[in-house]
């Protein structure tokens, strides 16, 4: 099982290349916003998966519970500052 | 292989295919509102198949039970960012791309 | 506010109500929200926390009255707290159903992606509901971003401007099928058509973001809480516990505004409670230099405290912790108001004014 999370985690992270294609090309700044939201998503499961590789699942939940509350916040952010700019 | 080793394999690749369908769809769409349904959709859905299934391999304990809040987490957090995110797009007047005439 | 919700909530009248004014409608209220947010923190922190001894439960509970005496009327600004229980099994029972949605529209959001691009066809659509209850309208438009390739760009009153990806996904929106099971769910609360119309107008702008973030935010104060009391078992700790707590405080203004937030949490207050965390930390590391240790030698505080040399120093760990937490919060919470006027900020015995608007990015730039 622990070749499989290994394997799952490693997908995962190639899945970040497409992603961060669009976060260098993306033309407006707000595609590169979402772009960075998907590969926090995507990091959010590796720090789990990290969690069983490393046997110390109690604390990486912890981490990735926090990860996704910042993601959170980050985009609300990104999204007021445009909002309020009114430009992009 | 037992049974929760298998349910834990189902929903992973589950979920990797997913989180590989919303990628790709970041890629290929034409505008920033249709990448926002690849990626604020199949995303919610990938992250919670694969929360489901460490919890199943972990079985009942208090850790999965976190797993399973961090998925309620995810599950009502997303689509607002998504929906501010493509609000303050809207705000912007970012025009929306609509399909040719006549293709 | 009374009489309203007398009429509306015959359930709660008692005789003892109709008299003294302790008892009235409105203090019964607010003490049911309390004593629900209390139970509801509380529970959370019995998921988080996993220690089960007097010592944590205790300091759980001190961290559940604060936060549901500080935010606990967030959770219950659309419901009331009478109406929780007949809410819940209700969105119980509407939650497979949802991601029954889900599921398919992912899967037809697979083949759209794997299919050439002129098969979208996307269009902002207008879309009129009937409903009235602020969380009704919050549950349908994430319902509506999670499935059948639509996303809720605007929602003003009752009309969603929804982007809608190609026909059939924008086909089956409009046969109103959500809208129904939406508005089943929320039937318990029909009632209370006129409050929650004037929350509505009080909250036009953004209602979404700012309903979800005030269900969230009691939540990421008892995480933070727990990060910090839990230093020494987990990652966490007071540097890590502040600066969540304080991102549940920038959550706020993001979701509220600067200037409502700075009229809460002044920036006198923020000084304030940065001095008091310094001092709590440098305290604790005087005491136990008086008492003839070194600086943060805990094993000494054992002399006051007289529990035993390992909880004397877990004691002493925790006052560190909670000292450094309050600290960082509050430099956190500074440095953002900062960095969000552009260091524009009123003097403190000055009263918050019309010129700094919330988030004032041409400033910054």
């Amino acid at each position: 099982m622990e070749s499989f999370f290994l394997g799952v985690c490693l997908f995962l992270c190639l899945l970040v290349l497409p992603c961060l294609y669009r976060a260098i090309v993306g033309p407006t700044v707000i595609d590169r916003m979402v772009a960075i939201g998907a590969i926090g998503t995507k990091t959010l499961v590796i720090l789990v998966l990290m969690g069983f590789l490393y046997k110390r699942i109690a604390m990486f939940i912890d981490i990735s519970m926090v990860y996704a509350i910042l993601n959170f916040i980050s985009t609300l952010a990104a999204a007021r500052y445009f909002e309020v700019k009114g430009e992009i | 292989m037992t049974v929760a080793d298998i349910l834990t394999i189902i929903f992973l690749v589950t979920g990797c295919f997913l989180f590989m369908t919303g990628s790709i769809g970041l890629v290929r769409f034409p505008d920033f509102y249709t990448r926002m349904h690849a990626t604020g959709k199949s995303d919610t859905l990938a992250v919670l198949f694969c929360l489901f299934g460490v919890a199943i391999y972990h079985g009942l304990t208090l850790d999965s039970i976190k797993l399973v809040l961090i998925a309620v987490f995810v599950f009502i957090a997303n689509p607002t960012g998504t929906h501010s995110i493509c609000r303050a797009a809207f705000r912007c007047n970012i025009k929306p791309w609509t399909r040719k005439k006549g293709k | 506010m009374d009489k309203k919700n007398a009429t509306h909530r015959t359930h709660t009248y008692s005789p003892l109500t109709a008299y003294h004014p302790i008892f009235s409608q409105r203090r019964i209220e607010q003490v049911r929200h309390f004593a629900l947010a209390f139970v509801l923190l509380f529970l959370f922190w019995l998921l988080l926390s996993g220690h089960y001894d007097i010592f944590h439960i205790s300091i759980g509970i001190f961290c559940c009255l604060f936060i549901s005496y500080t935010s606990g009327d967030f959770l219950f600004l659309h419901i009331g707290a009478g109406d929780t229980h007949l809410i819940i099994p209700r969105l119980l029972m509407y939650i497979p159903w949802l991601f029954y949605q889900i599921v398919s529209s992912n899967i037809h959001l697979v083949k759209l992606v794997f299919s050439p691009i002129n098969r979208l066809n996307p269009r902002i659509l207008p879309y009129q509901v009937k409903l009235t209850n602020g969380l009704s309208l919050v549950t349908l438009a994430n319902s509506i971003t999670l499935t059948p390739g639509t996303i809720t760009i605007e929602l003003e009153d009752n009309t969603f401007f929804i982007h809608a990806i190609d026909d059939a996904s924008a086909n089956d929106l409009l046969t109103g099928e959500m809208e129904n099971r939406v508005d089943k769910v929320f039937l318990p609360i029909a009632h209370t058509k006129k409050r929650s119309r004037e929350m509505l107008a009080a909250e036009a702008d953004n209602l979404i973001v700012k309903t979800v973030v005030r269900l969230f935010t009691p939540f990421i104060q008892i995480y933070a809480l727990y990060v910090i009391a839990h230093g020494h078992y987990s990652p966490g700790g007071g540097f890590q516990g502040g600066v969540i707590l304080a991102a549940g405080i920038i959550l706020l203004s993001l979701a509220f505004g600067l200037k409502k937030t700075l009229t809460k949490i002044t920036e006198r207050l923020i000084v304030m409670l940065s001095s008091l965390g310094v001092l709590i930390y440098g305290g604790i590391g005087l005491l136990c230099l008086l008492l003839g240790g070194n600086y943060l030698d805990y094993k000494e505080l054992d002399i006051l405290l007289n529990i035993g040399i390992p909880q004397a120093r877990s004691m002493g760990i925790l006052g560190v912790e909670i000292g450094v937490g309050i600290a960082v919060m509050a430099c956190m919470i500074s440095i953002f108001y900062d960095i969000a006027t552009a260091g524009d900020l009123p003097d403190h015995n000055q009263s918050v004014d019309e010129n700094i608007e919330s988030f004032n990015p041409g400033d910054s730039n």
